[in-house]
């Protein structure tokens, strides 16, 4: 794996295609703890399993409940943390590599819908500057312009 | 400025930003905010914590999301649902090596096993970490204190005896008792011959079951070194003076029986058929709790007036009336109290106010606290022996005790991972009790099945799908190539 080219998609990255690079990852890591597991080197099989462990902790937080699909993936990560954590400390190849193959199919997924241009999803989040909507942004109790919280401006690496 | 004029796009902007949004002041969802925090952060513990010294623990970085502390509640489970395989194992191989049709050899085959297994729940329990707390080391056990002697004399002494297991509800309090009588091992006395006698006829001469054969004419230096050598097999151990044998567990449950060549044990110095004396269980006499609550002493009592606990060996299991056990190791006699903290666990935020926390305890688990081993001396001793037959029969109470105690962890552990489950997806907590709530994904075929539907949910459902996952910061996803 190349942390460089990582770094600059990560950069550049839209929402959905930082969900695509996490779900990569996890992919990674897990062929990573296999690889190590086949080599009997434990401390490196333990390393990458907690990195997909990482990743996977990483897809639940960015879940938005008010989603129904939300729920669903939910689900499909809890039942992957288990597994890991099967494979963890059975030692196990099948689990992990159920795993490896559940991500596999759902990267498949969001890259099929990556280019989806409905609107500002296509939009980097690291170009945004401060938007300001005449007429559109007077909150429910004054005029107050709407200017959101720049986190996004600029990407420090 | 910019003029927005697709305002279905504006709408899905301000969604995206979810944090921004959870700021509005019209949110009326409690916010998922969570801080795992340790016992350090418990006023009641600072107040104590220079009497009493324990480990303090704490996460370094505060979370904004409860996932966090479903990892680790997974990962305690995780390494609990492995050993509750071992020690499942374990417990088959102690009913194979109780069946009499085993030599010694096939026992000790077993033993080897038994032995490994042992030693692996040991080194898994260390390998179980989250964010380097370790979740099986004691390091999010409910905090308890064993003092010795009374009054102004009585001091800390974490040697004397330690909780291995305390009730989840269990009120603060002090439990008092007095070590009337240590656990013993079992004893035959009897041994001694002259160095140069050889033996008379040729036998058996057996041990609790475990046969050593002797042939006519050997030297008894040579059958008695054979004799110290497999004792061990039989549980017990001797040494050259020929001073009888003592048993390797300490307690009432174990036997000495001699067996075979009445003459050959004669010429060894021991009568065959005399009968041993037994070991004893650890005796408390009085116990009583002293509730910090209620400042009530109460004797720990059935209704009987017999005293509320059981032994084995130096185990002690004690019941209170209102249900709560506590489960102790005692290595010394006299007068001590077991001083159960309120405080101890981690402690996690779920909701906004002080009061929405909830307490994960999880006591340490390893070969000693499971009853499979015991450090005597700085020795390792192992208490599953099952290379003869009433050492294997033992085993097969010793193995239900263990998985007892898991069990009743592994529960615990599933009760809060259901209730952070709902906090994260902020279900109404009414249906916490109810399956319903819930679509377990359980099976590899019931997983491939969800992943290919949402896989075409993620497809069909794109910009949707999109607001549902896609809210993760860059910056995030960039630690995980550190």
């Amino acid at each position: 794996m190349n942390k460089e080219d990582y770094i600059l998609r990560i950069a550049q990255a839209t929402p959905v295609q930082l969900v695509i690079i996490t779900n990569e990852l996890m992919v990674a890591f897990i062929t990573e703890a296999l690889d190590a597991l086949k080599d009997s080197n434990i401390e490196l099989f333990d390393h990458n399993i907690n990195k997909a462990k990482d990743a996977l902790m990483q897809l639940i937080d960015g879940l938005d409940f008010e989603n129904p699909i939300a729920q669903e993936l939910y689900e499909l990560y809890l039942y992957a943390n288990e597994r890991l954590n099967k494979a963890f400390f059975a030692r196990d190849a099948d689990s992990a590599q159920e795993i490896l193959e559940m991500f596999q199919n759902l990267l498949e997924g969001w890259v099929a819908i990556e280019n989806t241009p409905d609107d500002r999803i296509a939009e980097t989040l690291a170009e945004e500057a401060p938007q300001v909507f005449a007429g559109l942004t007077y909150g429910r109790d004054g005029l107050s312009e709407y200017i959101p919280e720049d986190e996004g401006r600029g990407f420090k690496a | 400025m910019r003029i927005a004029n697709n305002v279905p796009a504006l709408f899905t902007h301000i969604h995206l930003r979810r944090n921004d949004r959870l700021k509005a002041a019209s949110m009326n969802r409690l916010s998922t905010g969570l801080r795992i925090n340790s016992a350090r952060e418990d006023a009641a513990g600072m107040a104590i914590a220079n009497k009493l010294s324990y480990q303090l623990v704490g996460l370094e970085r505060a979370s904004d999301n409860s996932t966090h502390g479903i990892s680790l509640v997974q990962t305690a489970e995780g390494a609990l649902n492995e050993v509750h395989a071992m020690l499942q194992r374990m417990r088959q191989l102690a009913v194979q090596a109780a069946n009499d049709t085993n030599v010694t050899e096939d026992r000790v085959a077993i033993q080897n096993e038994i032995d490994a297994l042992t030693d692996e729940i040991s080194a898994l329990s260390r390998r179980t970490e989250f964010n380097t707390i370790k979740l099986l080391g004691g390091e999010a056990a409910r905090v308890s204190n064993v003092w010795t002697g009374v009054g102004a004399g009585a001091a800390l002494n974490r040697m004397a005896a330690h909780a291995t297991a305390i009730s989840e509800n269990m009120q603060a309090g002090t439990l008092h008792f007095n070590v009337m009588q240590q656990a013993t091992p079992a004893e035959l006395f009897g041994g001694g011959f002259l160095p140069g006698d050889t033996a008379a006829t040729s036998g058996l001469l057996k041990i609790n079951g475990v046969m050593i054969h002797v042939d006519e004419g050997d030297s008894l230096n040579d059958v008695w070194a054979r004799v110290m050598e497999d004792a061990p097999h039989a549980g017990v151990t001797t040494d050259a003076a020929g001073s009888g044998f003592t048993s390797i567990i300490n307690g009432s449950r174990p036997e000495i029986n001699l067996g075979g060549s009445e003459v050959l044990w004669a010429q060894l110095g021991f009568d065959m058929n005399a009968a041993f004396i037994p070991g004893e269980d650890i005796q408390l006499s009085p116990l009583f709790m002293s509730s910090d609550t209620t400042g009530e002493v109460a004797p720990v009592l059935h209704p009987d007036g017999t005293l509320l606990y059981t032994a084995d060996g130096n185990r002690v299991t004690i019941r209170t009336p209102e249900g709560h056990t506590v489960e102790m190791i005692i290595n010394e006699p006299g007068q001590m109290q077991l001083r159960i903290e309120e405080f101890g666990g981690l402690r996690i935020q779920i909701g906004p106010n002080h009061n929405m926390n909830m307490r994960i305890q999880i006591p340490r688990m390893n070969a000693e606290t499971l009853g499979l081993a015991e450090s005597r001396g700085g020795q390792f001793v192992r208490l599953m022996q099952v290379t003869h037959l009433q050492g294997a029969l033992h085993a097969i109470d010793q193995a239900d005790h263990a998985i007892r105690t898991v069990s009743g962890i592994r529960t615990r552990l599933g009760a809060y991972q259901n209730r952070l489950e709902h906090t994260v997806n902020n279900l109404d907590n009414s249906a916490v009790n109810t399956a319903q709530a819930r679509s377990r994904v359980q099976d590899t075929d019931m997983a491939r099945e969800m992943t290919m539907f949402s896989k075409r949910n993620v497809m069909y459902q794109a910009g949707l799908a999109i607001l549902g996952q896609a809210n993760q910061r860059p910056q995030m996803v960039l630690s995980l190539l550190q």
